[in-house]
């Protein structure tokens, strides 16, 4: 199974600045000043090496899209969130206008932060296309119907080319979805949020973003522990610090990396990546929190292993 | 005069989902009607799990609500970096020790 992250930023979109851009470009070229490059094939081993990812990458600024390519021929993205614009692209430059396609979109709720990518998602506006969006929420149609249209945007929702269906799912209900086991649990949200794991080609992969987690007991886990059990990949809110989720930020609705590591222990997940990265934070501070995400792994694991990783736009993990 | 800190240690070695009810317990009866300042001592605390840490911000909120105080001293290193991490530093002034703690509190 293949993992793409389109969108890995909570919130709202985030992109850099020229001030970021430059301050890389000034730190990179500090790290190479006692550097002799001999070819370009030098200069690329050192940016591979040398460079921390927050110096030359970025953990980009679109908001939640995650695809998940299990082999078959429909393709399934979990949230419509800014990076839904980049994966339509995406599509568009692979198969062209005249080849159509089947996406189904899990929708882990209706903030606007998981909806604003759908009004700029191509493939919508293309006859022959079919768009199935899955959600346990009453109002899907309406949220993403809504954006559309005066004065909010130019097109109205009617003139959409592709066919679109909404499809209700319950929570708690395991369905059978272009070729995957979906389970979905109920997340503590504003006005609730809804975590997925999907189940296919003999892998599991879980995408949990947009909840909050305040456990007095261990019971109080156990439904979370069910959801993210043996996952082969966790895909978790770790927007704030635990210090910030557990007093000015309470019930804001997001989790931390600790919890998430705690979590992931506790549940034999192989590879946790922290996602809804904090849009008021820059690369380095995303960095910091995925290098205190593994410390705090080393301190507490008791030799378990666990793959931590820090989800960015365009990150392809495959299982 | 403003009354003197109190002093409470942590009986714990290990608090997580086993001892943080009881830590909990610990630190809202020596918090009393919350307007004691307090100096929770970790020297004797091993390790701490986020249920552990949010105790201490239970209790932290009756002491704002009773215009007390919560500092912490004797966090042994890697507790220390379990309060960093959790950015718990920032919500908690951290002491190395009771005497720097009461020093600090200008109760030395």
């Amino acid at each position: 199974m293949r993992i793409t992250f389109w969108g890995t930023r909570g919130s709202l979109p985030a992109p850099l600045s020229a001030h970021d851009v430059r301050a890389k470009v000034l730190t990179a070229l500090q790290l190479a000043r006692s550097h002799h490059f001999a070819d370009e094939q030098a200069v690329e081993a050192f940016i591979e090496h040398d460079l921390p990812f927050d110096v030359k990458g970025t953990f980009g600024g679109n908001t939640s899209c995650v695809q998940l390519d299990a082999g078959g021929s429909e393709y399934v993205v979990c949230d419509a969130g800014s990076g839904l614009r980049v994966f339509g692209n995406a599509m568009l430059e692979k198969h062209g206008y005249g080849a159509p396609q089947t996406y189904h979109i899990f929708m882990s709720h209706l903030h606007w932060d998981h909806i604003m990518g759908f009004p700029f998602f191509t493939p919508a506006y293309i006859k022959g296309n079919v768009i199935r969006i899955y959600g346990c929420h009453p109002d899907v149609r309406a949220a993403f119907e809504r954006q559309f249209g005066a004065p909010s945007f130019p097109v109205p929702f009617a003139l959409l080319g592709a066919t679109l269906e909404f499809v209700h799912i319950d929570p708690g209900a395991t369905t059978t979805i272009a070729g995957l086991t979906v389970t979905v649990a109920k997340q503590q949200h504003g006005g609730d949020s809804y975590g997925f794991r999907f189940e296919g080609a003999g892998k599991t992969v879980v995408y949990a973003t947009d909840s909050e987690h305040r456990f007095a007991t261990r019971e109080d886990e156990l439904p979370f522990l069910d959801l993210f059990r043996d996952a082969d990949v966790l895909i978790f809110d770790a927007m704030y610090s635990l210090g910030d989720s557990v007093s000015i930020k309470e019930d804001w609705g997001h989790s931390s990396n600790v919890i998430g590591v705690e979590l992931a222990q506790r549940a034999r997940v192989k590879h946790l990546v922290l996602h809804h990265h904090e849009p008021i934070y820059d690369d380095a501070m995303i960095g910091r929190v995925l290098s205190d995400a593994r410390r705090y792994h080393d301190i507490t694991a008791g030799g378990g292993r666990l793959e931590i990783s820090s989800g960015y736009d365009g990150l392809e993990i495959v299982i | 005069m403003s009354e003197p800190p109190i002093l409470m240690t942590v009986a714990e070695r290990r608090i997580d989902y086993d001892s943080a009810q009881h830590f909990q317990e610990q630190l809202l009866r020596a918090l009393g009607d919350g307007s004691a300042v307090l100096i929770v001592d970790f020297s004797g605390v091993e390790s701490i799990s986020s249920v552990g840490l949010r105790a201490l911000v239970v209790a932290a909120k009756k002491s704002t609500a009773g215009n007390g105080k919560i500092v912490v001293s004797g966090l042994r290193p890697l507790v220390r970096e379990v309060f960093e991490i959790s950015r718990f530093d920032a919500l908690f002034p951290l002491y190395d020790s009771v005497d720097a703690a009461r020093d600090a509190l200008g109760a030395g």
